[in-house]
């Protein structure tokens, strides 16, 4: 009995030590593992938006949508408002929270696959609003960032993991809400979950606006970073397909999934490129992860990962019982 | 002659994930016979022709067919065995010809190769095909779906042909026409065995009948023997004798209410594209009252729920609770307003457990949303009256179907409701369950909760019921004290048939 | 209106292109109940096979098309094999996302193999056009137009003539009864995947001298596919062929009669898809149900 208090914050404990060592690590590492570091934290970001919306039974083929939005909005937040970092990155997750909502609002109680197409045709269509708007995007030449606002790299760096932390502990924050219970109702049978009070189509807005905001921090964010922006960049379909790829082999559902799926995705990105040469191959590793984890490991790493430690302690505890 | 039965069931157990339908069934089909199967609702008729077909894998348990085993054929080589069916519902190919529909049910190699005579043998057999040919089989009249449905299987040459339900929906000349029909099958050698709720045209053209209840065999004999009005009576409302004399007292001794009714009805309407699936429906729930509602399939039972309960607007009509009209509204605001409801098919939510499940019903439902903790209080009373207390923390997709249908109760039990909406919430269920279940309701009931139940199960009714109505086609046929409606020759006859002689 | 008379043969030329293109994929959910999120990649398929053909054999598309086809349905039926026929039964976000990761696998191994450089092929007729009464008809594009309808043509002749077609109808329309009539689904399945794979494949054989050939065309095409598929009705062939023509109207009058058009007019199908998710769903001849 006496070990179990220690047990239960240990988790914790190791969660609050890591996220700390990540926010301070960008200062002391070089420019390459502070490459690294971005690449999966905006991952994480958007991994964990994918998910929420995910937990609701809402697939989303789109999440370019928001990101591009979301980068869009820094950008002529600094451009046209001279905003610095922080409030520019606000301003972009509040474009992508209305996004969501509208978008939820628009598509009311449609089901599962039209929806997605749905989300498909919003990032394809605000790509080509982007191009056919130049006034307002720089249309297909783009746009680069003001140059006098942008702070040192490692800075971004920090505020991006700073983000994806933030991103774990609201999903995981949700978890222990009645909302959580809202949204697995909903995916599970929607109109069951009428019948004990859940309104399907509110439930609807608040995860996808929240979804939205994240996505769209996450671009927001990188575009900091990467300084140059321009249609195809913003809605590209890569993102659509990292935003699946990390929480599927992770762990859809759960909380550390995504995480443990960014670090794998970048993983795979990065030791495809280092040992087969070229950057295309990393989408076919993507696409083969994929089609492997949906057939043959649909809980993904980290849902076999606890699987295997259930039967663990199953064998334990018979073993002590016998 | 040749002794060995045509088909023969031994022990089948079969059903649909993890509920069991048929329990050890066993009985047979002598060549050139002509079996019927009777039963009430969700006895397992349908399923025992989906198990010979292949459609469901059983259990455990054998069927033999010419003295071979059945079940190591595929199912969409048994055409070619020579078992064919009319499946429930006709099912017929809507968007093809009724040509095109004759042509696929000979598509099988057996068949294939006599497909000439045996379209010749089907428009003999039924010249309103004929005349028809080129028509699209979704425009057919239902006796016309069901004429092609049958003709579809004797293009496949079955040697045993199999019918479900063929009277279902079809007013009594065409269901003369079709039985006609059957009978001259049956004279032409082909061994029938067909499944009806029709239990007087049934036995008009069988040799021999089962009774089916609870998934067995409950009653066999000849057509001669089952065909008394006991046998078959108690089949459809058994123990109705023994529950007449435990049911309530008459509804009389409770005071007459001046206050609103707790859910009143008035000319309800809905169709559904040319369907009217409710007409003029009105009727009235006083507050604390306990009411019945049967009726044969499609009689809009489960339609009246959706309607209450917001998932369908009703295109006229209006609905009230506790005199507030809420037609038009959605369910979950309706829940919010006091009604409750299970489902007919159950909806647990599978990947939680039973308290997580009834915990989802406690959140969301109340004026002031609940707190964690307090929606944790709320669920142990659920769980206690149905008796799910034992499996708070089971994932619900590992329980039985009983157990889902207890847990589904108690989901909506946790909602609060002033008004209770029950949708067969005992089909399915083991005899141990029903009565645990009967327990259940009547402690809810005590405690004040308005009940509206559809049911199948006569003696549930009479013992719960304080008052019952009865549809049919969407109509209001009939309603009054359980004891005397249960015995009204009208409702009898909505059930069983018309009786034709004496 | 001056342009009108052109702007019709435009849209009409354009529109027989669509039906080809929108047909396989109307007909494999029609059959099997799934969305084939990798349809676009059998376009883009048919479209380098033709390329390879002519680059290599100097084999005209035209008559390179049935081996391409062909070779496409093979490969489709591969994917129906090892991949499909284990998510059947497993729900819908399975199967989407399933395709969507095989359409990125074929997207990118054609990318590594061929390279992402922009192709083309060059025939003799895709350059040179008829005038009648003014009008301009480009060989290219009526060459395309014919051979989509007579294709499509072919596929309801199929579907309404032949056993084989018949039963499939029989399969879309009541899978339970049509395994009672001795139909053997999932066989079913696999050959309506294979044959809307090669009708995938033939348009982009008949793309392929019209359009720029890469392997990330295959994203506009199937966006474009799912408008009209969605707006004609899920699960309807008719309806299919009537959406076709309206898209291409829509996108050609947009390119002619809107203020830089040019640019809008590929956004016309992404505008055509949402406003039918939200106001008609089934669209317009729609009898596919959305389940619960």
């Amino acid at each position: 009995m006496a070990f179990t208090t220690p047990m239960r914050i240990l988790p914790f404990a190791a969660a609050i030590a890591f996220s700390a060592a990540c926010i301070a690590l960008p200062f002391a590492a070089t420019p390459v593992v502070n490459d690294w570091i971005i690449s999966v934290a905006k991952l994480v970001v958007l991994a964990v938006s994918w998910n929420i919306a995910a937990n609701a039974g809402l697939i989303s083929l789109g999440h370019s949508a928001f990101w591009g939005v979301g980068s869009y909005a820094a950008v002529l937040a600094a451009n046209k408002l001279g905003m610095p970092i922080l409030p520019a990155v606000i301003a972009a997750a509040l474009a992508g929270a209305v996004l969501g909502a509208a978008l939820a609002v628009i598509t009311g109680r449609l089901r599962g696959i039209f929806f997605a197409i749905a989300t498909l045709a919003l990032s394809e269509g605000l790509r080509v609003i982007a191009v056919m708007l130049v006034g307002v995007t720089g249309g297909g030449e783009g746009l680069y960032l003001a140059q006098s606002l942008r702070p040192d790299v490692r800075i971004v760096c920090v505020v991006m993991v700073c983000c994806a932390v933030g991103a774990v502990a609201i999903s995981w924050v949700l978890t222990r809400t009645p909302y959580q219970y809202a949204c697995r109702a909903m995916r599970a049978n929607e109109s069951a979950a009428q019948m004990l009070g859940v309104n399907p189509v509110r439930l609807r807005v608040i995860v996808l606006a929240l979804a939205g905001a994240l996505a769209s921090l996450a671009g927001g964010v990188n575009i900091w970073y990467t300084g140059f922006l321009d249609p195809n960049i913003a809605f590209d379909l890569h993102i659509t397909i990292l935003a699946q790829i990390a929480p599927i082999l992770g762990g859809i559902h759960t909380v550390a999934g995504p995480v443990v799926g960014s670090f794998a995705t970048v993983f795979l990105s990065e030791a495809s490129r280092i040992w087969l040469g070229t950057k295309g191959f990393s989408l076919l590793v993507y696409g083969v992860a994929l089609i492997v984890c949906i057939l043959f490991m649909p809980h993904g790493m980290w849902g076999a990962y606890r699987k295997f430690h259930a039967r663990d302690k199953q064998r334990a505890v018979a073993g002590r019982a016998a | 002659m040749n002794a060995l039965p045509l088909l023969e069931l031994r022990d089948i157990c079969a059903g649909y994930g993890e509920s069991t339908v048929l329990e050890r069934l066993s009985f047979c089909v002598n060549r050139g016979e002509v079996v019927a199967i009777l039963g009430p609702n969700g006895a397992g008729k349908t399923t025992i022709m989906r198990a010979i077909t292949g459609l469901v894998e059983p259990f455990s348990g054998q069927i033999l067919f010419e003295g071979a085993d059945l079940l190591a054929i595929p199912a969409h080589r048994r055409v070619d065995a020579g078992v064919c069916l009319a499946p429930e519902g006709r099912q017929v190919f809507p968007h093809l010809s009724v040509e095109d529909n004759l042509f696929l049910g000979a598509t099988s190699p057996r068949p294939r190769r006599l497909r000439k005579q045996s379209f010749e043998m089907v428009y003999a057999l039924f010249p309103r095909l004929a005349e028809r040919r080129a028509q699209s089989a979704g425009s057919l009249s239902g006796g016309e779906q069901q004429m092609l449905a049958i003709g579809r299987a004797l293009m496949g040459r079955p040697q045993l042909l199999l019918l479900d339900e063929p009277s279902l929906g079809l007013a009594p000349v065409i269901v003369e026409v079709v039985f006609e029909a059957i009978g001259q099958i049956a004279t032409s050698g082909i061994s029938v065995l067909l499944v009806e709720q029709n239990a007087h045209a049934a036995f008009e053209i069988a040799t021999r009948g089962y009774v089916i209840s609870k998934g067995c065999v409950a009653v066999a004999g000849t057509s001669a023997e089952l065909s008394s009005t006991a046998a078959v009576h108690e089949t459809f409302f058994y123990g109705a004798r023994d529950s007449v004399a435990r049911t309530r007292e008459s509804a009389g001794a409770l005071p007459v209410d001046s206050e609103a009714p707790a859910l009143e009805v008035t000319n309800l309407n809905k169709r559904f594209g040319g369907l009217k699936a409710t007409s003029d429906l009105s009727f009235s729930v006083r507050r604390g009252q306990f009411v019945g509602v049967i009726g044969p399939n499609g009689a809009g039972k489960t339609t009246l729920l959706n309607l209450i309960t917001g998932y369908h607007a009703p295109n006229a009509g209006e609905i009230a609770l506790n005199g507030h009209r809420i037609e038009g509204r959605k369910p979950h605001e309706i829940c919010r307003l006091g009604i409750g409801r299970t489902f007919q098919v159950v909806r647990p939510f599978l990947e939680m457990t039973v308290a997580e499940n009834v915990m989802t019903g406690a959140l969301f439902s109340r004026e002031q949303r609940l707190s964690m903790r307090d929606a944790r209080e709320a669920v142990q009373r659920p769980l206690e009256l149905v008796g799910l207390k034992g499996k708070a923390d089971v994932p619900a997709g590992t329980l039985s179907l009983g157990e889902r249908k207890k847990l589904e109760l108690a989901r909506a039990l946790a909602t609060n409701p002033s008004v209770l909406l029950l949708d067969e919430v005992m089909a399915g269920s083991t005899a141990a369950e029903i009565e645990e279940l009967l327990l259940v309701l009547k402690n809810v009931h005590a405690a004040g909760t308005t009940i509206l139940m559809i049911e199948h199960l006569v003696h549930v009714i009479l013992e719960l019921a304080e008052h019952v109505l009865v549809l049919n086609f969407g109509e209001k046929l009939h309603e009054g004290r359980p004891a005397e409606v249960v015995e009204d020759p009208r409702v009898i006859e909505t059930y069983l048939g018309k009786r034709r002689h004496g | 209106m001056g342009l009108f008379p052109q702007f019709l043969v435009d849209a009409v030329l354009l529109g027989g292109l669509y039906c080809l293109m929108a047909v396989g994929l109307s007909l494999a959910y029609g059959v099997t109940r799934i969305i084939n999120f990798a349809h676009g990649e059998f376009i883009m398929l048919g479209a380098y096979g033709a390329y390879l053909l002519a680059a290599h054999a100097h084999i005209d598309p035209l008559l390179a098309l049935p081996l391409v086809a062909v070779a496409v349905a093979l490969i489709a039926f591969l994917i129906f094999k090892v991949c499909l026929e284990r998510v059947l039964d497993a729900p819908h976000t399975n199967q989407i996302l399933l395709l969507f990761a095989v359409g990125l696998v074929l997207q990118n191994v054609v990318a590594l193999i061929m390279t992402g450089d922009d192709r083309s092929v060059s025939t003799p007729y895709a350059l040179t056009a008829t005038e009648i009464a003014g009008l301009s008809l480009p060989h290219g594009r009526a060459i395309a137009f014919l051979v989509s309808l007579i294709l499509a043509a072919a596929l309801v002749l199929w579907l309404r003539r032949t056993e084989l077609g018949r039963a499939t109808q029989a399969v879309a329309q009541s899978r339970d009864a049509a395994t009672l009539m001795g139909i053997n689904v999932i066989r079913m399945y696999a050959l309506s995947f294979m044959i809307s794979a090669a009708l995938g494949a033939a348009s982009g054989c008949v793309v392929s001298f019209l359009l720029t050939v890469s392997p990330f065309m295959g994203f506009h095409m199937l966006v474009k596919g799912f408008a009209i598929v969605v707006l004609g009705g899920l699960g309807s062939i008719a309806g299919t062929f009537v959406a076709s023509f309206v898209l291409a109207f829509a996108e050609t009058g947009v390119a002619y009669f809107v203020n830089e058009g040019g640019g809008w007019a590929e956004g016309v199908a992404l505008a055509v898809l949402l406003v039918v998710l939200i106001i008609r769903p089934s669209g317009i001849l729609g009898r596919a149900t959305e389940g619960n």
